[in-house]
């Protein structure tokens, strides 16, 4: 489909943009561009996260096996943008305060999730009975992520932080970002969140169509 | 409702008694020593409820498992394999419990034995 | 006999006291918590000998050991049903919600014995400061009930699967690191002598994360507890 095209165009131009106009953040430089990867990044595994515990939900109310596979499909997503975000985020870490790791609140709090999305396929593959699998992996969704607010609001404001806060938001809830930069970031976010819807289309196409099968309507 | 099955196990570590009491106060009721006596003593458990269910025999696990069932009056009374583990004493109570309850309420038996198909006023076969 | 219009409170009450009574006649839980949490204590002043710690690591230490104690015997209460085929019985005549609340409070009375004992140990063998003990109890009680509140439901899950207690450890742990930095930060500050007034935001983080997770572990425990 045409638009698919657009988005790999638009993914290239974002991308040449992001390295060829002046850094996002002056007294980081050069590393900041990683701010238009990043952020998208983490942003989409927390809505990834969100969405499987939506799909985990509507699982457990009507017990519709298509349900739990989208939960699963969401979080195996949620894992791969988490895997991304956590590694832009250590390179980051690397270039600007020395040490690719240092147990700040926000790369804590990405590695809570990725230990989530661990825990919740470790759970998967322990059950043997579909249906079981299916209640208790989507109950243990549902409760990891009522820590989520927890771990992204809460934790950084209470906990001393190196993470550059006033880059994107500050105090007054006004955006400090200058409209050049505030463009290329927004288009990468909106690419990035299309390259995800895309891909989670296609993997739910393939269950529904799978789950069809199954039961022999096709 | 009260099930009485061979796979439902009652608490090894507490006494007959003690089974009897949380069963009784987890259904949301309460239960006094005099009718845990008499419940033991119609299952013909009267002298063990002081000891631990650990020390009983299978059959003796099995009338237990009568008492706890009969504890609440239940609407419902599912029994699977009624007689199974039980010697003829304890067959014979298993009629008496079924004789007394059969107008108080709903029994369901499901079994495989020939002599329990009597028990019943309505047979049902299944898997013919 | 039994009427059955009792209320949620004295049916949950009779599952706490069953579980209460199992536990001191085979002592399984109170074992494997006190010989963890005992040994852990030990490691630690063994291998630190008689070096003055500072009160951030000791805070850290403190809750590694209470944590670990509790990822140790808390599971036990529901794998122990599971394991004694108790569980269908239970499931059967009880409401799922005065188990859960039953369970919950025992596994609160597991650890707060457990941490009578080990608290006034740590102390004596790390020297730590003990001016604010109050404070430091305070801590510690709301510490318990965090971990409580996000670990009955997770033993819960586990019970039902194949491998239990690595499980257990692996889906708790990620719920836990958020109250685990709080409750480390907070210990780290009272041990340094400040007042209760510096730690307040993390105390309502704490309270609040225990009363979220106790809410969402309420409404989620059913659908663990049915087949």
């Amino acid at each position: 489909m045409w638009w698919k095209s657009l988005i790999f165009l638009a993914m290239s131009v974002i991308i040449w943009f992001s390295f060829t106009t002046p850094a996002p953040q002056q007294q980081i430089g050069e590393a900041s561009r990683i701010f238009y990867y990043h952020i998208p990044q983490a942003w989409i595994c927390v809505i990834a996260f969100a969405m499987s515990a939506y799909f985990s939900i509507k699982y457990l109310r009507k017990r519709n096996a298509l349900n739990d596979d989208l939960a699963v499909e969401s979080a195996r997503l949620g894992l791969l943008f988490c895997i991304l975000a956590t590694v832009t985020g250590a390179i980051f870490a690397k270039v600007t305060w020395g040490a690719f790791w240092n147990w700040d609140p926000r790369q804590t709090s990405i590695f809570i999730l990725l230990l989530i999305y661990g825990a919740y396929f470790a759970l998967r593959s322990a059950i043997e009975d579909e249906e079981r699998r299916a209640a208790l992996s989507s109950v243990y969704a549902i409760f990891a992520f009522v820590t989520v607010p927890f771990l992204v609001f809460v934790l950084p404001r209470i906990v001393p932080s190196l993470h550059p806060t006033d880059s994107v938001i500050n105090k007054d809830l006004k955006f400090t970002m200058g409209l050049q930069v505030r463009t290329i970031f927004f288009s990468s976010l909106t690419v990035f969140t299309l390259i995800f819807v895309w891909i989670f289309n296609i993997l739910k196409r393939y269950h529904i169509i799978r789950r069809k099968m199954e039961t022999g309507t096709i | 409702m009260s099930l009485v099955a061979p796979y439902l196990n009652l608490y090894d570590q507490l006494s007959g008694e003690e089974n009897l009491q949380f069963f009784a106060s987890v259904r949301g009721g309460s239960i006094t020593g005099k009718e845990i006596e008499s419940l033991l003593e119609k299952v013909g458990l009267a002298n063990r409820g002081l000891d631990l269910v650990s020390t009983y025999s299978t059959g003796m696990k099995q009338r237990l498992k009568y008492a706890v069932a009969l504890s609440n009056i239940p609407k419902f009374l599912f029994l699977d394999e009624p007689m199974s583990a039980l010697d003829d004493d304890g067959k014979s109570i298993v009629i008496e419990v079924i004789d007394e309850f059969r107008d108080k309420c709903i029994i369901v038996l499901a079994t495989n034995e020939k002599e329990e198909y009597t028990l019943g006023r309505q047979q049902c076969r299944l898997g013919q | 006999m039994a009427d059955n219009n009792a209320g949620l409170v004295s049916k949950s009450l009779a599952v706490y006291v069953k579980d209460l009574r199992l536990e001191l006649r085979t002592r399984s839980g109170l074992n494997a918590i006190f010989m963890f949490g005992i040994t852990t204590l030990a490691l630690v002043s063994f291998s630190l000998g008689q070096a003055l710690l500072e009160p951030k690591v000791l805070g850290a230490l403190f809750w590694i050991i209470i944590f670990f104690s509790a990822m140790s015997g808390l599971s036990q209460v529901f794998v122990r049903e599971e394991e004694a085929q108790t569980a269908l019985t239970l499931r059967l005549t009880a409401d799922p919600d005065a188990v859960f609340w039953g369970k919950l409070i025992f596994n609160l009375t597991l650890l707060i014995i457990m941490a009578a004992v080990i608290t006034p140990l740590f102390f004596i063998l790390t020297d730590a400061p003990t001016a604010g003990a109050i404070n430091f109890l305070l801590i510690l009680v709301i510490g318990i009930i965090d971990l409580c509140a996000a670990t009955t439901l997770v033993a819960a899950i586990i019970a039902k699967s194949s491998v239990k207690g690595a499980l257990f450890a692996v889906l708790s742990f990620p719920i836990l690191i958020p109250i685990l930095i709080a409750l480390t930060l907070a210990s780290e500050k009272i041990l340094a002598g400040e007042s209760i007034g510096e730690i307040s935001k993390l105390l309502q983080f704490l309270i609040a994360y225990a009363v979220i997770m106790i809410t969402a572990s309420v409404m989620l425990f059913k659908y663990v507890w049915q087949e």
